[in-house]
């Protein structure tokens, strides 16, 4: 599919799998979100309908980030020349250059598969393959963690998860799939899974997802496991 | 009119602008021939101030430098509202925690700045890793007041000028090599600084 830079190896077993790449909430109205999944760096944004895009993060006129260009409302603008593309299909609408003339139908960004569900964004760069147990069976009243970005392969993070586990007493940690740890109470019920985005072949962000506390319990929930995520970050890039 | 010692291309001058903006205040700008003419090192600026350092304000027979001091300053006289710079201890606290951070982003991002875009000899691997060690501590911050219902570095409902004290060089931050990439909290607050009325860009800074 990408012909410039071929896929890593150690990249390329996940290419047919939905991967989150987001939260919801970091794609808010009129935000241009700069994202990255399995090397590919992402331009992430919603059209005045909510529409979730997913889209390499380069104007195909001169390769600048368009991340750094205009949110319009249906159209994305490249701060460069101003070629201006169509949410949905990517195409290219407009060449200021060129201001009577249609562009050529050939000429657009290269769009990637993307679903929101559940408080995530997710994407993937080939066909997926089916849509992940990780979606699916995400616990219905949840909360979304802060993620946390570790300078190590997913393929180590995910073992540190599972080691580490973040499990109440008498609970348990499995990795339901490659790129998703579940945490257990004892009785069986989930309180927490952790949800891992491959950014590249050293780096990994760590969604987590906490199963929904009592009261007003998130937030301190929320902070503590922010604490324990860092430090773990901390162990794992000293060791990697 | 209140007199401000400018250099066009400083995220320090800048941060005094868009304020000035905000309040409706006119500003005369003395340009200082930073870069290359080094002209805040002359005998004639050193007089104005003795630390070499734009920006400097005048107004009337008070002389200010130091963006941060300036910000106070022009929020505490000219802002009625007192919005920017709210009257309430607690406030003011925050506020001064986050103005002494935005000094520390001045002594590592935008060194990182002027040691790649006008030859400063500056340790550039110790600025880099210092400044993302900063933003990391701002990201994380922003999320946890995101999630508790606040827009602003201080406050929750409109912004201070702990907000654009901060601004400046976090947004200028490639320029020096450090990508905020990994800062999806700070990315959002600084498209609501953009956002914010009346806002005003300056060279490397894009509108929203």
């Amino acid at each position: 599919m990408n012909d410039r830079v071929s896929m890593h190896p150690a990249l390329a077993a996940y290419r047919h799998r939905w991967i989150v790449i987001a939260r919801t909430a970091d794609v808010p109205a009129g935000h241009l979100f700069h994202g990255r999944l399995l090397g590919e760096e992402l331009a992430v944004w919603r059209n005045n309908a909510g529409h979730i895009n997913v889209w390499e993060n380069r104007c195909p006129h001169r390769g600048v980030r368009l991340t750094i260009g205009s949110h319009l409302g249906d159209q994305l603008q490249c701060r460069y020349h101003g070629w201006r593309y169509a949410t949905g299909s990517g195409g290219c609408v407009h060449i200021p250059a060129h201001p009577n003339e249609t562009p050529p139908a050939r000429i657009g960004v290269k769009v990637f598969r993307a679903l929101e569900r559940s408080g995530f964004i997710w994407a993937s760069t080939e066909e997926p393959s089916s849509e992940p147990a990780s979606i699916a069976h995400l616990p219905a009243d949840h909360h979304p963690l802060r993620s946390a970005i570790m300078r190590a392969p997913a393929e180590v993070v995910a073992a540190a998860l599972l080691r580490h586990a973040f499990a109440p007493a008498g609970g348990t940690a499995q990795r339901i799939d490659p790129l998703t740890v579940v945490v257990r109470h004892a009785t069986g019920q989930e309180t927490l899974r952790w949800l891992i985005q491959p950014s590249t072949v050293d780096t990994s962000i760590v969604y987590g997802v906490h199963a929904a506390t009592v009261g007003g319990a998130w937030l301190e929930a929320a902070q503590q496991l922010n604490a324990s995520l860092q430090s773990l970050r901390s162990t794992i890039e000293a060791q990697t | 009119m209140i007199r401000l010692y400018d250099y066009p291309m400083s995220g320090n001058c800048y941060k005094v602008r868009p304020l000035a903006a905000f309040l409706g205040i006119e500003l005369a700008l003395i340009p200082v021939d930073f870069y290359p003419g080094r002209a805040h090192r002359d005998a004639a600026f050193l007089a104005i101030n003795p630390l070499g350092q734009i920006p400097v304000l005048e107004d009337g027979d008070l002389r200010l430098r130091d963006a941060q001091a300036i910000l106070v300053y022009l929020a505490a006289k000219y802002d009625g509202t007192r919005t920017w710079y709210p009257s309430h201890p607690e406030t003011m606290g925050k506020i001064g925690m986050w103005l002494a951070f935005a000094e520390r982003i001045t002594a590592t991002a935008s060194a990182a700045r002027l040691h790649d875009a006008m030859q400063y000899d500056f340790d550039i691997e110790r600025c880099r890793a210092e400044a993302h060690a900063a933003l990391q501590i701002l990201d994380e911050h922003l999320w946890f007041a995101e999630a508790g219902g606040a827009a602003w570095i201080a406050t929750n409902d409109h912004p201070t000028i702990a907000d654009i004290a901060c601004f400046p060089y976090i947004m200028l931050s490639e320029e020096g090599g450090i990508s905020r990439e990994d800062y999806p909290a700070i990315r959002r607050w600084t498209d609501r600084v953009k956002g914010i009325k009346g806002f005003i860009t300056m060279p490397g800074i894009f509108p929203r």
